[in-house]
């Protein structure tokens, strides 16, 4: 139920939705088994009862359109979205949500099919689970024992972005299981665990071993806290009327209309903005201002409502009349050297940043003179993170201090970012992530107009404030991958030895023109996308000379910015295409040219990683093994055959692909400037009279088990039993410290190290204040020492000499308190590297690429909760997988209108599109990260797209390098050759 | 979403006398996958396309939900849900196309309210009349945005100043059956043959049926297969999956087959043009011929009559591989039970 446990307004009671009007309709139904009589409006859908009228938790919201599936509930026995149905038209139906699937709040109250998800992993944020649960549930009460295929069946409408299709199958036949024999089966490598309220384990030595999600609870259940569930009383809504045009200016607006609505609270636009929020720089140049005149991309919020309803604002924003002046738009990324300019740039047209080159020994004369010279043009397109939670904000103010929750992964950033936006001191901003969030994959990543919007609408109404984006207007306003066009030039000779590369980029940043400050500190958008592909260059294989060129450009299309892999994503498919053309420009076999030239050596430029002069590389090692382990999994030896080679049925061939990958994190923030400091890691460690180990952090919870592992360090390195040990699932800025954000694969490496200190010197402090008591148990402090482990602290050599913590902590007046403040040196950066193998079958007929297996290989140092890593992977994976196969965002070459906004024409990966995943590791570790530990949460996506193009071309003998590899390209290539 | 008045009409009498008053402002309700959580949230409106005033809820009319199956064949009420369709047993039996059509249709969660009238009568794809933001010819606007645009997804056949694809997976097994609609006005009832049913942009820019405002269908009435008869229906969308999405190509097949010569027959295809397109040249093509002879030859006919857009090509490539598949599909099933059977 949605009752937030962070700060609400003072003296308020609970939200209550207004009573409609208009056309209004009693219904009388019950939910999970209680009778509800309503009064509706014909306009209200079921997930609109619910939440608003109802405050009940048991649905959350991914598109409004029947297009994803994680709303559903089970009507009469079927699922159905709850968004899709009207509830004027519900009466005498009987609905069950998740609520109504548990007996109540332990562990062992729960559904089977509840605690299958929970114990298998089936989820990470957690923001599909109630969709699939109800699904499930449907499909069990009709068919106790499905088969596999009936599953995918009757799960296909609902989408899980995270990836862990393969494990919601697992966990639904299970729990088939476990509701036909009666008895629980614990799943492979689970650790027992005796606590009513949880699944952690009663041991300390959890490191390495596959923990289940610690506030699990809360995704499998109503309880977890997802902004979209959850209100704030006297709240309003806000909505936002958008820019139709590419770019126009606006001549004037009339809000009379919009004004006279019942309901409408307010309407501000740019001509009744207030100061000093309209003359805050957000960023440029081209300079963008909160509520703006200049509108530079569709979808530019031009004017915003607040009102008592969803619903009444959408009648006030229908009814708001405004006058543009139509500008040309520049649309066409290739060509924006002509373009007419948009502000004061020193360069042509619309270029926004030219990168310096770097050229090493004499490329151009190598080139000439190799043996065999490939040109290889590439293309990615738009991309979209696609999180399956519509972003969502709540806003009250206190005074002059805002209080907000947001559904963001940079607590503290974000914090920093709306004080500067609302001219605050960072103290007057007070920011609460309650833990519960649909992953957003780095959609969250920039603060947008669209979170700082609705703080000015709270201060002017004086209302506290709800905002939730569409699903079109996520489509519209996140950060999206950047388009790219980068063409590559190798040179090889026949010996393998390759003479040369030389590459151009030209990566479109759309209308992200960077905040004032990082434009000062790197002008533009500081290189990241451009450097983030020369960085895969030079880091994966050996050339004698190089040359990298590259220009970020400026369109009025949409807003590029950070998406799991950034930079590397191109890159990697420029490099890896390029390599397997090469290999079989000389003849060579692609993995053997692969291992020829792997780069032993080290970085060769730090001006184009960006990291800091002198780091340290280090993977080598990590790099053959997994290419050599990934070759023996996909059976390459015995495998592979030329192009063409492997025909399995009339017109269907097979074929396979190999490449590296590596990805970068855990040191400086991507996309900070290479002079900034890498951010601060911090935690605080209490040990509590009544033995609970209690785990303060302040890094943000986005799903992949932050969280989990900040308390399973915690566990480990102080002894303490891991079901002893208590964290809060969000992190609120009232309370917590700064320790990074969850970006950048960065939150092992930052906070994990944080939480590791403080535990020692936790541990340090409990095993002095034992030592008097085992001193009377026969412990001798001047020859002896004291540890501690699973609850226990025994002299080392003599374990039988013990004493539980329990008793040793029992009479403290107060608890025992370790905290580190520590700043990370920039050389613990680390490089994630591995190896991806694929097989597909390729249908040339209709052009449709199925993958028969796929291998990934990661060296991550030391798995540490091997679960979570498992999921990241196959996570990266699926995701790779979409945006190698399906997903582009086209934006209207005429118009510079977004043609498919919405989750049916951007088609993410479903339930049966997950392929048969081999994971395996490679664990040599590092010593900058702890235990060894190493970043892994990108370094599985970059490789789908070219292992899969490499596959397509040794499948059917024709290159796609224009991603997607869709069908309608495939087809194309093939013309006339199937 | 804007507002409108929820009628809620007893019986059929009621409904078609909203409609009669109303016109185009009163719009027929079924499951509302389409007409509610497309067409009205998704804000498609335009000179040629008003808002709904007001919806007619025909689910809660009795009568036109079931399925009846009787000596002439079937008849399924509009408003029967595609759930309801897929898991009949005697529809199963005899009309097994019919139902593979049904459980082709997008998720297991809109096939439970999504119904057969509404299945037919849902409006149509095509990515630039979905959205707000193209005021497009078909809404009543002055250009058809397919034309210079990316129209990957759009119609090979039969597009003329508006180049829709018809999205309906039953429609096009229902034109194959050779099934007749039963449309009701308020004060008359006709029945119209689906092969006369659908209209293309030619002759009606703004609809796709030849229903007036003030009709609606009432009920499919679907013949048995005559004997002989094999029937198959395949499904193709940009994933290659069997739902989910809509189909970039689909195919339905019911060929009279005696000793592996074509007899006669009808294929029909879907998601290639502004109707569902029946492929008379494919057809003759196959007329008293050896089909395993005549097959690949007579499937690269259809090429002949597609007018490909700049970047749809290849669904004509596709539309000839599935249309080979359909129909080998149909002949390596035993035929359909007649009614007698």
């Amino acid at each position: 139920m949605n009752d937030l446990t962070g700060p609400t307004p003072a003296g308020a009671t609970a939200y209550v939705h207004p009573a409609p009007t208009g056309d209004v309709h009693a219904v009388s139904v019950s939910i999970d088994g209680v009778r509800h009589e309503l009064s509706v409006e014909s306009r209200e859908s079921l997930w609109e009862t619910l939440v608003y009228r109802l405050g009940h938790g048991g649905a959350n919201l991914g598109c409004d359109r029947a297009q994803c599936g994680i709303c559903n509930v089970v009507i009469d026995g079927r699922s159905v979205n709850s968004c899709a149905v009207l509830t004027a038209r519900l009466s005498g139906k009987s609905i069950t949500t998740v609520t109504g699937l548990s007996s109540g709040p332990k562990v062992s109250d729960l559904h089977p099919l509840q605690r299958a998800f929970w114990e298998e992993g089936a989820f990470q944020c957690g923001i599909c689970t109630k969709g699939f649960l109800m699904t499930s549930h449907a499909l069990l009460e009709r068919n106790p024992d499905p088969t596999d295929d009936e599953i995918l069946a009757a799960l296909s409408g609902v989408l899980c972005r995270c990836g862990e299709q393969a494990r919601i199958v697992l966990a639904v036949k299970r729990a088939a299981l476990e509701m036909r024999t009666g008895a629980v089966v614990a799943p492979e490598g689970s650790l027992p665990h005796t606590s009513e309220t949880s699944l952690m384990p009663h041991t300390s030595e959890v490191i390495g071993a596959r923990i289940p999600r610690i506030h699990g609870m809360g995704s499998v259940t109503d309880e977890g806290q997802y902004l979209s569930l959850m209100t704030l009383p006297g709240m309003v809504f806000v909505r936002m009327l958008r820019s139709p045009y590419p770019r126009a200016r606006i001549v004037s607006v009339d809000t009379r209309a919009a004004e006279q609505v019942p309901g409408v609270v307010a309407v501000v636009h740019h001509f009744n903005m207030p100061e000093p929020y309209a003359s805050t720089v957000i960023e440029g140049p081209p300079y963008r201002y909160l509520l703006g005149r200049d509108l530079v991309q569709v979808g530019m919020p031009v004017a915003v409502v607040a009102a008592e309803s969803e619903h009444i604002a959408d009648d006030a924003l229908a009814l708001i009349e405004v006058e543009y002046e139509v500008l040309e738009p520049t649309l066409d990324y290739l060509n924006t050297a002509t373009a007419p300019p948009q502000w004061d740039n020193h360069l042509p047209g619309t270029i926004r940043n030219v990168i310096p080159p770097v050229v090493v020994g004499e490329p151009d004369q190598a080139l000439e003179h190799a043996d065999v010279l490939i040109e290889n043009v590439t293309t990615t397109p738009y991309e979209q993170h696609v999180p399956l939670e519509l972003r969502t904000g709540l806003y009250f103010w206190e005074g002059d201090n805002l209080v907000t929750y947001q559904t963001t992964h940079r607590t503290f950033d974000a914090r920093r970012e709306l004080a500067r936006w609302l001219n605050l001191e960072l103290d007057q901003v007070r920011l609460i992530q309650t833990g519960f969030m649909g992953s957003s994959y780095g959609s969250a990543d920039h603060l947008i107009e669209e979170v700082v919007l609705p703080a000015v609408l709270s201060k002017i109404t004086g209302r506290p404030v709800r905002s939730t984006l569409t699903r079109e207007e996520s489509f519209l306003t996140s950060a999206h991958r950047g388009r790219t066009w980068t063409k590559v030039k190798m040179g090889v000779n026949r010996d393998g030895v390759i003479q040369g590369v030389a590459v151009d980029v030209v990566y479109d940043g759309g209308t992200n023109a960077g905040t004032p400050a990082s434009a000062a500190a790197s002008p533009g958008l500081s290189g990241v996308g451009v450097r983030g592909g020369w960085y895969v260059f030079q880091i994966l294989y050996s050339y004698l000379s190089q040359k990298y060129e590259g220009i970020e450009v400026w369109t009025n299309s949409l807003r590029a910015g950070p998406m799991r892999g950034v930079g590397r994503m191109f890159g990697l498919f420029a490099l890896e295409t390029s390599m397997e053309k090469a290999a079989y420009g000389i003849g060579m076999d692609p993995l053997a040219f692969r291992l020829r030239n792997l780069n032993e050596t080290g970085a060769v430029f730090d001006e184009i990683s960006g990291t800091q002069p002198g780091l340290p590389f280090g993977r080598v090692g990590g790099q053959r093994a997994s290419l050599e382990r990934a070759a023996e999994l996909i059976e390459w030896a015995d495998l592979w055959r030329p192009p063409r080679g492997r025909e399995v049925r009339p017109g269907v061939f097979r074929g396979l692909g190999i490449v590296s990958t590596l990805d970068r994190g855990g040191g400086r923030q991507g996309g900070a400037p290479s002079d900034a400091p890498p951010p601060p890691s911090t935690a605080q460690v209490l040990l509590h009279p009544d033995g609970t180990l209690e785990v303060l952090s302040g890094s943000t919870e986005v799903g992949s088990g932050q969280r989990t592992l900040m308390a399973m360090i915690a566990a480990q390195v102080t002894g303490i039993t891991l079901d002893r040990v208590v964290i809060n699932p969000g992190v609120d800025t009232g309370i917590n410290t700064d320790t990074g954000p969850t970006n950048s694969s960065l939150q092992t490496n930052v906070s994990g190290w944080a939480v590791l200190e403080a535990s020692e010197l936790l541990k340090s402090a409990l095993v002095d204040h034992a030592a008097r008591a085992m001193t009377d148990l026969g412990f001798d402090p001047a020859h002896e020492a004291l540890d501690v482990r699973d609850g226990w602290v025994f002299v080392t050599d003599r374990d039988e000499v013990r004493c539980s913590v329990d008793d040793v902590v029992a009479n403290l007046s107060e608890p025992l308190h370790a905290e580190s403040d520590r700043r990370r040196k920039l050389t613990e950066e680390s490089v994630a590297v591995g190896a991806h193998a694929v097989e597909v079958e390729v249908d040339t007929a209709t052009g449709g690429i199925e993958i028969v297996r796929y291998v990934a290989v990661h060296d991550v140092g030391k798995a540490l909760n091997r679960m979570a890593l498992d999921q990241q992977v196959e996570g990266g994976i699926v995701m790779g997988i979409g945006g190698a196969l399906h997903e582009e965002l086209i934006v209207d070459e005429v118009t510079g209108i977004l043609v498919n906004p919405n989750i049916l024409d951007y088609k993410v990966p479903s339930l049966y599109e997950v392929p048969l995943f081999i994971v395996d590791l490679v664990e040599i570790p590092q010593d900058y990260g702890p235990f060894g530990a190493v970043a892994i949460g990108q370094a599985s996506t970059p490789p789908v797209a070219p292992v899969l193009a490499n596959a397509l071309y040794n499948a059917v003998g024709v290159w796609v390098t224009d991603l997607p590899l869709s069908r309608n390209r495939v087809l194309d290539a093939l013309g006339g050759r199937a | 979403m804007k507002r409108f008045i929820l009628r809620q009409p007893a019986d059929l009498g009621d409904a078609l006398g909203i409609l009669h008053e109303q016109g185009l402002n009163a719009r027929p309700l079924a499951g509302g996958t389409d007409i509610v959580v497309g067409v009205m949230r998704d804000q498609l409106v335009g000179k040629g396309m008003p808002y709904p005033g007001e919806l007619v809820d025909l689910t809660t009319v009795p009568s036109l939900a079931g399925v009846r199956v009787d000596d002439g064949g079937c008849a399924i009420g509009a408003t029967t849900t595609l759930v309801d369709i897929v898991e009949h047993a005697d529809l199963a039996r005899f009309w097994p196309m019919l139902v593979e059509a049904a459980a082709a249709v997008a998720t297991p969660e809109i096939r439970s309210i999504a119904t057969l009238g509404g299945n037919i009568h849902q409006r149509p794809r095509c990515w630039f009349f979905r959205n707000k933001d193209f005021d497009c010819i078909k809404k009543g606007g002055e250009v058809c945005y397919a034309v210079k645009g990316d129209n990957r997804y759009n119609a090979i056949v039969g597009g003329h100043l508006c180049y829709i694809v018809h999205p309906s997976d039953l429609a096009v097994a229902l034109l194959a059956l050779g099934a007749n609609a039963r449309v009701a006005s308020k004060d008359a009832e006709r029945v119209v043959a689906f092969d006369d049913y659908f209209v293309s942009p030619r002759e009606n820019l703004q609809a796709e049926t030849v229903l007036r405002p003030d009709e609606i269908l009432t009920e499919v009435r679907v013949p048995y297969a005559s004997p002989g008869t094999f029937h198959a229906f395949e499904k193709f969308n940009d994933k290659g999956l069997p739902t989910w999405d809509f189909a970039q190509v689909s195919v339905a097949v019911a060929a009279h087959v005696v000793d592996g010569v074509w007899q006669s027959g009808r294929i029909v295809l879907g998601g290639v043009a502004p109707v569902p397109y029946r492929a008379t040249v494919v057809e003759e093509a196959l007329d008293g011929k050896d089909i395993d002879g005549a097959l690949v030859e007579a499937c690269a006919a259809f090429r002949t009559v597609t007018r490909p857009m700049s970047h749809n090509d290849y669904k004509v490539d596709l539309a000839v591989v599935v249309l080979e598949r359909a129909i080998r599909k149909a002949l390596e099933r035993p035929s359909t039970p007649t009614g007698e059977s």
